[in-house]
């Protein structure tokens, strides 16, 4: 019997969920553990989450992190194109890290449903303790249970995907749309969490160095 | 199997002191960036994931001091090369504001060409967009004070440089070549194209 012949057309945002180096998870913690002793960086009141230790990374913490990861970013682009052929890829020139905070997550700790700015927002966990995956795998609820990244597209329908969730693991890194809704359930274990998250914008390129004439003089 | 003959090194071509200064100056608080390969298919750039060597634009102050050395070193090469007809002398027209190379231990350039057509459609999103063809490319070598980071061509034709060396051969397939792995130091290089 002859298999039928069909398309599949994809809809909705486009998720990416990847690993990042170990070396760079340790290297993001140690930068991340010298904001908590240094002026200005409590990041509160420009987050969504009730969490009590979030703080924003400098300049040169930025430019650490976009210098190990843009691979990773790149990667993205090139799935999204080839999956959606969404026309601002086409126009991209550059991707930017403009903003960039490390959460340090408590027991009982979240982030309620909320978006981010830019175009492309992500959440990476340098640091997952086991303990938050045996509590997680232990809920017998029907819900996604404690611990879990949620991502939200629109209102449930029936037969139609309108949401992800993870229990994320050291060095998950999640890549998607800054408007895509998206929130993490607290935990009970007496454990710490740390996740950096941050938000990406498409830029031109500004510099256009001229080309030099020969001189055969 | 290709034959590797159509280059030149032109030696001491960059004063030491020059060397010196400009490492000391690109190393100052200055914007390098992981080097990028394109991906014609999708037109994007992107970064491998380990052993990328970093890459900084030149400022207008250094291009000052190196343009009039790269312009005689292409020269050197057009002589050379020049063929004896109106239409097959002085063969490049300009060339491109050099690029700075950092190899840090452990870095490398992977084995490529420089017939880089998509710096040079006159329309490339992602590059600066010049009009033309790569024809000539440069390596100019500020230090040589390292380990590792031999300049290979086609796997086989290892050069050696000393700091002030400046190299330039055709930019097209039939000279693939690599930068080998840094294994102690540091190498500071800069690279530019004739067109």
């Amino acid at each position: 019997m002859k298999d039928d012949e069909y398309k599949f057309y994809y809809w909705g945002p486009y998720l990416y969920h990847t690993k990042v180096p170990n070396e760079i998870g340790t290297e993001m913690l140690r930068r991340g553990e010298l904001l908590k002793n240094k002026k200005d960086t409590d990041y509160r009141e420009m987050l969504a989450g009730d969490i009590r230790h979030e703080y924003v990374f400098s300049k040169e913490d930025r430019k650490y992190f976009t210098m190990n990861t843009m691979s990773l970013f790149n990667s993205y682009m090139v799935g999204l194109n080839d999956w959606s052929h969404v026309s601002k890829v086409l126009d991209t020139r550059v991707l930017k890290v403009f903003d960039l905070w490390i959460n340090f997550m408590q027991p009982n700790e979240y982030n309620p449903p909320h978006t981010h700015d830019g175009d492309l927002s992500f959440v990476y966990f340098p640091k997952v303790p086991k303990e938050l995956s045996e509590e997680g795998n232990a809920y017998k609820g029907t819900g996604s249970g404690p611990g879990k990244l949620e991502f939200a597209y629109g209102e449930k329908q029936t037969m139609v995907v309108t949401g992800h969730s993870f229990l994320p693991e050291t060095n998950d890194l999640f890549i998607f749309p800054s408007t895509l809704k998206h929130f993490v359930y607290p935990y009970k274990s007496n454990v710490e969490r740390v996740s950096i998250s941050g938000n990406i914008n498409f830029e031109d390129y500004k510099g256009k160095p001229l080309p030099i004439p020969m001189n055969y003089d | 199997m290709t034959s590797i003959k159509d280059y030149i090194v032109v030696k001491n071509a960059i004063p030491e002191k020059v060397c010196k200064d400009i490492i000391s100056n690109i190393e100052k608080d200055k914007p390098w960036e992981k080097h990028w390969w394109y991906d014609s298919v999708h037109d994007l750039k992107y970064t491998k994931k380990t052993k990328e060597l970093d890459v900084l634009s030149i400022t207008d102050e250094l291009s000052k001091i190196l343009n009039p050395i790269v312009n005689d070193a292409y020269k050197d090469y057009v002589n050379k090369f020049n063929g004896s007809g109106e239409n097959t002398k002085n063969f490049i027209n300009f060339f491109t504001p050099v690029r700075f190379n950092r190899y840090d231990v452990g870095t490398k350039m992977r084995k490529h060409f420089d017939f880089i057509q998509s710096i040079f459609d006159g329309q490339s999103r992602f590059f600066i967009p010049y009009k033309g063809i790569p024809i000539l490319s440069l390596v100019g070598v500020l230090n040589d004070d390292y380990e590792g980071g031999e300049f290979v061509f086609n796997d086989n034709h290892t050069l050696k440089f000393s700091a002030g060396d400046i190299l330039i051969f055709p930019s097209n397939f039939m000279y693939a070549h690599e930068v080998k792995e840094i294994t102690k130091g540091k190498r500071y290089s800069f690279v530019s194209w004739g067109f």
